[in-house]
């Protein structure tokens, strides 16, 4: 049992990595990619558009994908077994512990952008969408798998520390209106108002666990610190005995129940927060354009269904003591009316307080920089740097990508990406337009979909457009474009 | 219209190309039960402090001798409901830290019994010199685990001896005492743990 709970939390995350069930986040891949709207997404004054307007496929308009860890994947811990277990899966933990880094992290997210539209007239780019969002990060350290791999034992006469570790997750609603503007022939500035409403979240902060001991091993020093911020459709119980007060449970968690209704949940507009995308794209010559933008700068305020817990203990252990079998021997000491004693002080030493008073969080925070260079009218090559700043930790990424416009519709980008310390990432993006149609498709890995249990990175962009308009690069130099900057205006893309 | 749908069908066979990948790692109706997760914990147990002079009648005349050999009868700690998780533990080394702060000798052993009878061996027996600081560690197989498991008593007994050709008076003992300081420390598998 034990064995396919934890097995079945790595198939979640490795279901996760194979594309059967949704995952997202902008493949940086799509950053360059001519013609398509919805590179806006990634920085709102490049928004692939050049004049008229565009619709999303309702329902449908793009689906975004990703997942990734630092650096190891489900084949780290689970894979082939080798002579007579060839035919089995084995756990491989030391592989695993060799594969993790000091700081490491599972992340995944998911995004269905069920409404957008847009259209640019003259100078002014304008659009609106209506998004479905989540995405869920758990973090270690590699203390924490030491101590569980390797015990207690190594750290007799020592201090040791977790460090690092918590779980993020948070399911919300973004109404985002962009708005971009040429300012010059050169330069265009784009931003993104971002109305946030949060379904769920769960937050953790601080958490960590200290235990010192001296070096005869005397006693243990456990000292427990943290805090879990829940809002979800949940009913908490707590147990209390109002006839014994000093009930050592009083107070402690009993149960957690489900009281999820999809029409609370689903309309529950008081979590509100707000975020805010910004952008500019300078075209520094007739071939070199640098762009720079930062997405997702915002926070949800979370009011409703709220529950949090903190914790701030420490206890020493020393074990249980010995009676002093003096008077009537022998004496018998009842052990387990010891532990009885010892787990009760445990309990009121680290039972957390909790509180229902609401709180906020951050969002993920994205940065990109990057510059496209134009060999010819169809082909520009282009480098991409992306730092994603979430609680408190930094995660970057560096794109390089080749970008063509192939016979006026079919559109193509081949890149190579370096992310959170894995080289092997070779991602494609594509997109095809036959009137006014256009569907697109982009990914920064393409290897992983089929190898999953090898994946470390996986990321997908999908979506559909409906666009009627024009370009301002009617003459097809692709030099001057607005919007695109160059070539890839509507009327040449796919 | 029709260049669309082609471009479509073009996409949506990458899209199933993308799926035929390699599942087979996922098939945990393999996954064999893990093994090597054996982590080596060390605990504190128990503690005591004891003053000798709780188990000597003293004459109250400090310049009078103790008696040559004084018998601390066995600590009984009845471990009755309390398991051992024998299943999951394949050696123990359980550590004792026995500090004499007297001039005398300490000698020690150990046992479990069930129902008054004895099981497996008595863990004998060690000896602290006089104003020494002990640490014996004894090695505890499984089969000594299971014993411990299958215990409704631990006992630990000493015996408290003048070192030869010495003599310990009263005044040696109103203040000394002794302290006894029980630590584990084995590898745990934790896959067995609840069995």
């Amino acid at each position: 049992m034990k064995k396919h709970f934890i097995a079945g939390f790595i198939l979640i995350f490795a279901i996760n990595l194979s594309w059967i069930t949704p995952l997202y986040s902008q493949p940086n891949t799509l950053y360059f990619m001519k013609g398509i709207p919805q590179t806006k997404d990634l920085n709102p004054a490049r928004p692939g558009i050049k004049s008229g307007w565009y619709l999303a496929l309702p329902i449908f308009s793009k689906l975004d994908l990703s997942a990734n860890t630092n650096n190891w994947s489900y084949n780290d811990i689970i894979h082939q077994g080798a002579g007579s277990q060839s035919d089995s899966l084995v756990w491989d933990f030391p592989k695993f512990i060799s594969a993790i880094g000091n700081k490491n992290f599972v992340f995944e997210s998911a995004a269905l952008t069920v409404l957008e539209g847009g259209f640019k007239k003259d100078k002014n780019f304008f659009s609106l969408s209506l998004t479905e969002k989540e995405f869920a990060e758990t973090y270690f350290d590699q203390n924490l798998v030491d101590l569980i791999y390797y015990g207690n034992a190594q750290y007799v006469g020592q201090t040791y520390t977790s460090g690092y570790m918590g779980v993020g997750a948070q399911h919300y609603r973004e109404v985002a209106f962009t708005y971009a503007r040429d300012v010059s022939d050169a330069l265009t500035v784009g931003a993104t108002a971002k109305l946030l409403f949060g379904m769920s979240a769960i937050k953790t902060n601080g958490m960590n666990l200290q235990a010192s001991s001296p070096a005869n091993g005397e006693y243990l020093d456990v000292t427990a610190t943290g805090r879990v911020d829940v809002s979800a459709p949940l009913e908490y119980t707590f147990y209390n005995d109002p006839a014994d007060p000093t009930n050592s449970s009083n107070g402690y968690l009993e149960s957690v129940n489900s009281v999820f209704d999809a029409n609370n949940y689903f309309t529950n507009f008081s979590n509100m927060g707000f975020a805010i995308d910004l952008g500019f794209a300078y075209q520094v010559n007739d071939n070199f354009q640098l762009s720079v933008s930062m997405i997702d700068l915002g926070t949800i305020g979370w009011k409703t269904n709220t529950q949090s817990f903190i914790e701030q203990g420490q206890f020493r252990y020393s074990g249980v003591e010995l009676a002093n079998p003096i008077n009537s021997l022998p004496t018998s000491v009842s052990v387990s009316d010891s532990i009885d004693t010892l787990v009760d002080k445990l309990k009121s030493t680290f039972r957390p307080d909790t509180t229902t008073n609401g709180f906020s969080t951050g969002l993920p925070t994205k940065f990109y920089v990057g510059g496209d260079y134009l060999i010819n009218d169809i082909f520009s090559v282009s480098g991409l740097a992306r730092v994603r700043i979430y609680n408190n930790m930094v995660h970057s990424a560096l794109t390089l990508s080749g970008n063509a416009l192939l016979w006026d519709r079919l559109t193509l980008s081949a890149s190579y990406s370096v992310m959170e310390s894995t080289y092997d990432n070779i991602g494609l993006g594509i997109g095809y337009r036959g009137g006014p149609f256009q569907i697109y498709a982009a990914a920064d890995n393409l290897i992983s979909p089929f190898y999953p249990s090898k994946a470390r990175n996986m990321n997908l962009r999908v979506g559909i457009n409906l666009i009627f308009g024009e370009s301002d690069d009617d003459e097809g130099n692709g030099k001057k474009g607005r919007s695109g900057r160059r070539s890839g205006g509507i009327d040449r893309c796919p | 219209m029709k260049k669309f749908l082609r471009g479509s069908l073009i996409l949506i066979a990458m899209a199933v190309a993308f799926q035929s990948c390699n599942l087979d790692d996922f098939e945990l109706d393999r996954l064999t039960d893990p093994t090597g997760l054996k982590p080596l914990v060390f605990a504190p147990l128990a503690y005591g402090t004891y003053p000798v002079s709780d188990f000597i009648t003293l004459s109250g005349v400090p310049t009078n001798p103790v008696p040559a050999s004084v018998v601390l009868n066995p600590i009984v700690y009845d471990v009755q409901s309390v398991r051992f998780y024998h299943a999951a533990v394949d050696s123990v080394d359980l550590i004792i830290t026995f500090t004499n702060q007297m001039p005398v000798e300490v000698t020690y052993n150990m046992a479990s019994t069930y129902m008054g009878i004895q099981l497996g061996k008595i863990y004998s027996s060690g000896v602290i010199g006089a104003g020494e600081t002990n640490v014996t560690t004894f090695k505890l197989g499984a089969a000594d685990i299971q014993n411990i498991d299958d215990s409704d008593q631990l006992l630990f007994s000493a015996l408290l001896t003048v070192p030869a050709g010495a003599t310990v008076t009263e005044a040696n003992l109103l203040s000394s005492d002794f302290k006894v300081q029980i630590s584990v420390k084995g590898p745990v598998d934790l896959m067995k743990i609840d069995n």
